[in-house]
Parts: C-alpha cells; structure tokens; sequence
C-alpha cells in the first residue's frame, strides 16, 4: 500500500520518469523495427538466403547475450545519458526482430513464391502482397518480445544516467525505501503488460483470418 | 489465339541437362499435355513459356513473337498460371486470390468483383458463399476450381497448368478433370497441361508430348499416339491404358452383339413375335428401324408400339467410346448399331462393353 501512496505523492517526479522510460523505449523499439526489417527482407532475398540462414543461427544464440553487457559495451564508447541507453537498447532489441523476421521469410514456401512470381507479381509486389503478410504473425510475434524487453532492459539502463523508472528503483534500493522500489517495479511492469496487450490487438488485426487455424 | 512454338529449346543446370534441344509446336484452342516420369523435363519447359525459367538456348515464340522480347511480368500476367492447391495465398480470401492479376492490371474494385462474381458461377462455386472464405475453409476440390477461376481472371488465351490435381484423390480428381473438359469446350483456351498420370493425360489431352531425359519423344494426336506409339518407351508408359483406350477407341462393328432377329411391326402384329433363342428383336418398317423388344416381355401383341424400348442408333463405323458415351447420355440400355446402309449390324449395352474390356485387358 505504500507503494500506492508513494506513486500518489510524488506523481509529477514520477510521471516525468515514466514519459522518460517511454521515450527511450520508444526511439528505440521504432530504430530496431526498422533496421530489422531492413536487414531482415534484405537477407532473405535470392542469392543472400545462406546468410539469412546464418543469421537465424546468431541472432538466436545472441539472445543470450545479457543485456547489462551490451549497455556496459556501448557505454564505454558514448558515456553517460540517455543516448548511450537508446543506442544500447536498439541493438539488443533488433536481435528478437531480426531473426522472427528473418526464420518467417525464410519459411515461406518456394511454391507460395513462384505462384506469385507466376501470376505477374514484380519481386517487390511479391514482397508486400505475399512475404511480409504470411509473416506478419512472426514478426509481430518479434516486435511483442523486443518491446517487453526494452521496457525491462531500460530499467537498468538508469546505470547510465538515462533517466527513467530505474531512477526510482536505484534510488529505492540506495536509501532503502521498499516503497519506492515496488513502486517502480509495478509501473515497469504495468507498463510492460499494457504494451504487449496493445501490441496483440495489433497483431490480430494485421494477420490475416486466413493464416489463423481454424478447427 | 495463340501458338506456343519451342525451338531448339535447352536448360542446362551446371553439367545436368534438364531440358535438350527440345522442338516442339502446341497448337492452339486445344490441350497440350506434357507426359512423361519425373526428371523428364517437362515441368522446366512449362516454366520457361511464362519465363518463370529462361532456357539456357533456343527460341520460344507465342503466335510467332519471341518470348525473350516481351517483358517478363507482363508475359506472366498475360498467360493463366495454375499450380498444385498449395498455389492459392492463404492470406486473400476467394475474391482477394481471383483478383490478384487484375488488381496487378489496376481494374477497380468493382470491375473486379463483378468479374470474381462471373468466374465462380463458371467454376460451378456459387459467389455468394464462397467470395468472402479464405482457402483454409475450402475443399481441396474447391481450392483447385477457385486455381482455375484465378487463373482466367484477366481472360488469357493460354492457361498453364502444372500437376494442377496432383494433390487431389482419385474421385475428386475424376470430378475436377470433368469440371476441366467441360469448362474447356465452352472457352477453347490454348492449354499446356503437365502431368505424370497416364490416364489423365488421355482423358484430357487433344494432344500429347511425350518427354524423357529431356527430350520429346513423340508429339501425336491422342488416338494416333495409343494407336501408334513411337518406340517401346512409349509403349511401356502408355502401358495398361493403352490397352484400354485403345479397345475403347476400335470399331464399334467388331463387338457388336448379333443375337438378334429383325422383324417388322407388321409381323409381329400378325403374331410371328417369336425371336428364338436371340435374346432380342428388332422391329422395323422399311427403312425406319422402330425399336427393340427384349426376349420374354412380348411374343406376340396387338400393339408392339407400346411395348418397344427406346434405343439410340450408333454407326458401326463409330469407336466403343463413342457408343459408351451415346449411352451414357441418352440414358438408353441399348444402342443399335448400324452399317451405312441402315443395315442392322446387332447391339451394344454397357453390361456387354463392360464385360469385353474385362476380356480384352487381361
């Protein structure tokens, strides 16, 4: 309950961490979006296939890779700020789209490809019309996952002075006010399951009813 | 209507020869089926007429034009591609797949709709249950005729068709392949038509070209290529329905049951209605030939008018296919099968047709 209270109290301070979490997310989540989408079609294109293929191998196993490291890699090289945070988090968070992207493109199948080229599709009308919707499931699927991880990695992200709902739970653990840090832990998470419910409405909406099981 | 013409047409993939100096002309209005065991080539030389494969050498010419000249995304959208069930986009719906070409083409929404409306009533799909479900709510049957219907949507004069009911079970596929001929009379499309399934080949191919190793091995009419194989690989693949098509495809006069007396109605109004031991009689006055009794039903009768079965009359000169079908048409139990004089030669049933293609194959 006090941590109710805390929330109540000082709300201002706290609203402006949570639009300061959301921004950082937010750059970031859209750098990662884009530049795994890119990299993502590019690599699964005739004649880059192998590497596509690699990269589902690497961005598979990077997924391991901790995402206090990556923060604590770039931190070295740009220093203190939110900055270092968004360049930290766009990386960790391109690894989760980048292989949905790229295991979905890869999966769909040779024929699905050649019926289209068959029917007088351009490559790139083949791309928007038959690729990228037949792997809208997957790559929403990445999107929801690299979401709720800035969401969570941007909380450590405090480390290096970027600001946001880490400030409350470092702050708490620092004077030792159990409030503050469930506190900031409730937003963070909040937040967090608040996005991906949005993010599965999106995904509903853009997967075609035909590409759902039906029994 | 167009003219395929392939010359001297080679695909090589590295040091393996998929396709070799192949030459052939497909004619057009007629289905062209491209026969022969997998590894034969001929789905390859189907995808180099839409260009969906460039062939390594040679010329392929549509009514005369070479293909390498023309754009290869218009080439495609003028020519009706039909592949395996897997061919549909499972994220469009009916109306969506049906519309894909001309949406490519820029018609409007409704030109399209209207023109999706048409093409299912023609594929025997009623529009408004089926324009709005997406292929997983679909048959495979159904999947394959809304292949069709897409394959027609911007009205091209040749269809190419890959293995199109390879993936259906027998009975359906006998269905769909009906669907196929009959939609085939009414629209005398120039078809290529590739499969590895012998009697489908005969079934639906006005011609076939046969392939192996890459090679044509004989170019022919149907009836000339079953009466007329080339060489024993022909022979051996024809194999079974061969035989059978071949029995179907000889003269009626051979088979014809002869168990039969002729009388006229006069006669038999007279009393003298008695065939023997034939099992049948016939009745004529003159030339005209009335009809048939069947042995046991009437001996003798005041009005044989009354008790005569209706028949067709075939000419003896005629195929048995061609009987089986005037049969099959008509309803009748019998076909009286005639010389070119109106002489009676004897009859046919479909039991007695039945039982000598039991005879002839084994």
């Amino acid at each position: 309950m006090s941590a109710f209270r805390y929330l109540a109290q000082n709300w201002p301070e706290v609203g402006a961490k949570l639009s300061q979490h959301l921004s950082m997310v937010g750059a970031a989540v859209l750098v990662s979006l884009v530049s795994g989408l890119v990299l993502g079609i590019l690599f699964t294109r005739p004649g880059l296939k192998q590497v596509g293929q690699a990269l589902v191998g690497i961005t598979g196993a990077a997924q391991a890779i901790p995402s206090i490291a990556v923060i604590a890699l770039i931190f070295a090289y740009t220093g203190i700020g939110a900055r270092t945070a968004i360049i930290a988090l766009s990386i960790y968070g391109i690894v989760p789209i980048l292989f949905n992207v790229v295991s979905a493109l890869l999966l769909v199948p040779a024929e699905m490809l050649e019926a289209a080229m068959g029917v007088g599709m351009t490559p790139v009308q083949v791309l928007l019309h038959v690729e990228l919707p037949l792997a809208a499931q997957s790559i929403v699927t990445g999107l929801r996952t690299t979401v709720t991880l800035d969401i969570s990695t941007a909380t450590v992200a405090s480390v290096v002075g970027a600001g946001g709902l880490g400030d409350i739970i470092f702050v708490g653990l620092s004077v030792v006010r159990p409030d503050m840090i469930v506190a900031g832990t409730l937003l963070v998470a909040g937040l967090a399951i608040l996005s991906d419910a949005g993010l599965a409405l999106v995904q509903r909406n853009v997967v075609s009813r035909g590409l759902v099981h039906t029994p | 209507m167009p003219v395929i013409e392939l010359r001297e047409v080679t695909k090589r993939y590295g040091d393996k020869t998929a396709v070799d100096r192949l030459t052939l002309t497909i004619p057009d209005h007629a289905v062209t089926i491209l026969l022969g065991p997998s590894g034969c080539g001929k789905t390859t030389t189907l995808k180099m007429i839409n260009r969906l494969i460039e062939p390594t050498s040679g010329d392929i010419r549509i009514d005369g034009r070479s293909i390498a000249a023309m754009e290869p995304i218009a080439l495609r959208r003028s020519i009706g591609y039909v592949i395996q069930e897997t061919g549909l986009f499972p994220h469009y719906t009916v109306e969506g797949n049906i519309g894909v070409v001309p949406r490519l083409l820029g018609w409007d929404r409704k030109r399209i709709r209207a023109r999706a409306e048409e093409l299912l009533e023609l594929v025997n799909l009623k529009a408004v249950e089926y324009l709005d479900r997406y292929p997983n709510e679909l048959s495979g049957g159904e999947r394959q005729r809304v292949g069709v219907a897409r394959a027609l949507a911007a009205d091209p004069g040749i269809l190419l068709m890959d293995e199109p009911f390879g993936a259906i079970d027998p009975i359906n596929r006998r269905s769909l392949q009906d669907f196929f001929l009959g939609l085939q009379s009414d629209l005398h499309r120039t078809v290529v038509f590739v499969t590895h399934d012998i009697g489908e080949a005969v079934k639906l191919g006005d011609n076939i070209a046969i392939m192996r190793d890459g090679h044509l091995v004989q170019m022919d009419a149907t009836h000339e290529l079953l009466e007329h194989p080339a060489d024993a690989f022909v022979t051996e693949l024809l194999g079974a329905t061969r035989s059978a098509e071949q029995l179907l495809l000889s003269r009626a006069a051979r088979y014809v049951d002869t168990a039969f007396v002729v009388m006229s109605t006069e006669q038999m109004r007279r009393g003298g209605g008695s065939s023997g031991n034939a099992p049948l009689i016939v009745l004529r006055d003159g030339d005209t030939i009335k009809g048939y009794v069947e042995q046991g039903q009437l001996v003798t009768c005041d009005d044989p008018d009354e008790a005569i079965c209706a028949f067709e009359t075939v000419s003896g000169n005629g195929t048995l296919l061609e009987v089986v079908r005037t049969l099959l048409e008509s309803g009748r139990k019998r076909a009286i099968v005639v010389d070119p004089d109106g002489g009676v030669l004897g009859t046919l049933s479909m039991p007695m047709i039945v039982r000598i293609m039991e005879g002839g194959l084994q």
